[in-house]
């Protein structure tokens, strides 16, 4: 096999499976090996499943022989960011307090893919429980730090730290990945792939570690925006054991999108240039001009005037504290490798349930106002992160933000009349809505990544969006030197 | 398993080295942790809400 079928779409991998140019067992050993060869230089894998994924290809194959087709997943190995319960399998949580953690359930996104005839060959590092105490350095993860692809002096981005990295390397042809503020955005930003964070409610999170029951979310990182379509249409859907459940179905149909040129979309300049770190502003002016040739209108305006911030920051805390109240009052937390991240855990046991309340009452306003605001436009292009990824031995407070699993980075509290869309990424999760993350060009040899998002459950408009960018450009494909 | 280039070595090893130069001691990170707490409280407090309104996410029977 040469290399080239390891970057492939998930399209084209299940049409040649379907073909027999390769059998499923092929596909997936070539797979594993990349994993086992190539995982430890990023610090991208949690763990590898070898035998599981032999024995699952071997029976997608059998299926194949008898030509029953299960759709476009079918025979596609991909890998599970590993706060994903895998039934007899570890699942860590990134943290030592957890190590050896294991669970006689699947997550429902893993039975989900299993039932679609995805193969599961690895859970991927994250950071330690998604970074939710706010951690201070990417080192914050029992794996070790996450490394990117294109530089290994650099950060991979997080919490989906592994997930995304191992899209990058071509480990995987897609990663499960999940979302509280920041977490898939921004290390697919980082690592040059596509990132969905789905609207909230739509993907299930029974079997998911819990950071925050009324922010997380479970998504892709993905080749392009046409594969985290059909990824999200396996996902998506009801479960009664998930609260939080929408009640949802998702059917990826980007054949039935408006015309580009009567779609709406809200921007604003200054996140491309003032907002912008100075070393991606010629990738983001060029991105953007790209954007503008597909039709869309683009329309200048800014972000409702709310402190997300201080929002986010309250709502994490308090729900984190209350999740792993007996991990901290029972001393264990002190084994988290990052001393920010402890502190943070231990502090966040002191928020007032009055600031926890008047979070989730400014949180009901937010809502509103995303409301009226998806009236007048159909969606928002912003930068996915103002810049690339930092160096892996910076700290991210100094860095401007980048703890994705925590308050969502620098620009959250999206104040005065330049604001544009700063503080998106905490906003947009606030909101419950859904976002895309496109690979947009080159700070250097770092990727950066352009954001699209739109109201609630209006996915098939962003990845309609997304792939016809991404039939524009190529920048999706683009490889790192392994 | 591939073997290490001195590239690789020199990101991964000096990481340790340059964390413990740049940790500040526990305590202090627990008062700066609380310091944000305070700093999150104090903008709440600052944001006028009408009575009216309830919190996202209300419990439902």
């Amino acid at each position: 096999m040469t290399d080239d079928i390891f970057f492939a779409p998930v399209t084209d991998l299940n049409a040649r499976l379907r073909r027999k140019e390769f059998s499923c067992q092929e596909l997936t050993r070539g797979y594993l090996e990349r994993l086992e060869r190539l995982g430890p230089r990023y610090n991208a894998v949690a763990l590898l499943m070898k035998e599981a994924a032999i024995l699952k290809a071997k029976d997608v194959d059998a299926e194949l022989k008898r030509e029953r087709f299960r759709g476009m997943l079918q025979g596609i190995p991909f890998g599970a960011k590993d706060l994903l319960a895998a039934k007899g399998q570890p699942t860590a949580w990134g943290a030592r307090p957890y190590a050896g953690q294991v669970f006689d359930h699947d997550a429902t996104v893993i039975s989900k893919l299993a039932k679609s005839g995805a193969v599961l060959t690895s859970k991927l590092a994250m950071v330690e429980l998604a970074g939710g105490g706010g951690y201070r350095f990417p080192a914050a993860s029992m794996s070790g730090p996450g490394l990117n692809p294109w530089s290994r002096a650099h950060w991979s981005g997080g919490s989906s730290s592994g997930s995304a990295a191992a899209v990058a390397a071509g480990l995987v042809p897609f990663a499960l990945g999940s979302e509280t503020s920041g977490s898939i955005l921004t290390p697919a930003a980082y690592c040059g792939v596509t990132g969905l964070r789905p609207t909230y409610g739509l993907v299930s999170r029974y079997g998911a570690m819990a950071l925050s029951w009324t922010l997380d979310k479970i998504g892709v990182l993905g080749r392009s925006a046409d594969d985290c379509g059909w990824v999200l249409q396996s996902i998506a859907g009801s479960d009664a054991k998930d609260p939080g459940s929408a009640g949802k179905s998702f059917y990826y149909a980007p054949q039935f999108a408006r015309p580009l040129n009567e779609i709406t979309v809200a921007y604003a300049p200054v996140d491309f240039d003032a907002a912008a770190e100075p070393a991606a502003k010629a990738a983001f002016q060029t991105a953007v001009e790209a954007f503008q040739s597909l039709g869309v209108k683009l329309v200048e305006a800014q972000i409702p005037e709310f402190p997300y911030g201080a929002v986010i920051g309250s709502v994490i805390g308090a729900e984190s504290a209350s999740i792993f109240e007996e991990l901290i009052r029972s001393g264990r937390v002190d084994q988290l490798d990052d001393k920010k991240q402890i502190a943070g855990l231990k502090a966040s046991l002191e928020i007032p349930a009055t600031d926890y309340l008047k979070a989730m009452r400014i949180r009901s306003l937010i809502r509103e106002a995303f409301g009226q605001f998806f009236a007048q436009y159909d969606a928002i292009l912003t930068t996915s992160r103002p810049g690339p990824a930092s160096r892996i031995s910076q700290a991210l407070d100094a860095a401007g933000g980048g703890a994705a699993g925590g308050a969502g980075g620098s620009r959250s509290s999206a104040t005065g009349p330049e604001r544009g869309f700063g503080g998106i990424i905490p906003a947009g999760n606030l909101a419950g809505l859904p976002a895309l993350s496109l690979p947009c060009g080159f700070a250097g040899e770092l990727p950066v990544g352009l954001q699209l998002v739109s109201r609630a459950f209006n996915e098939n408009l962003i990845l309609a969006i997304g792939k016809a960018f991404q039939e524009r450009t190529d920048w999706h494909q683009k490889r790192p030197k392994i | 398993m591939p073997r290490p280039s001195r590239r690789s070595f020199t990101a991964i090893l000096a990481t340790p080295a340059l964390l413990t130069a740049q940790v500040p001691a526990a305590e202090d990170l627990v008062a700066l942790a609380r310091n944000q707490i305070k700093a999150n409280s104090d903008r709440l407090a600052q944001f006028k809400i009408d009575i009216s309104v309830e919190p996202a996410f209300a419990f439902k029977p």
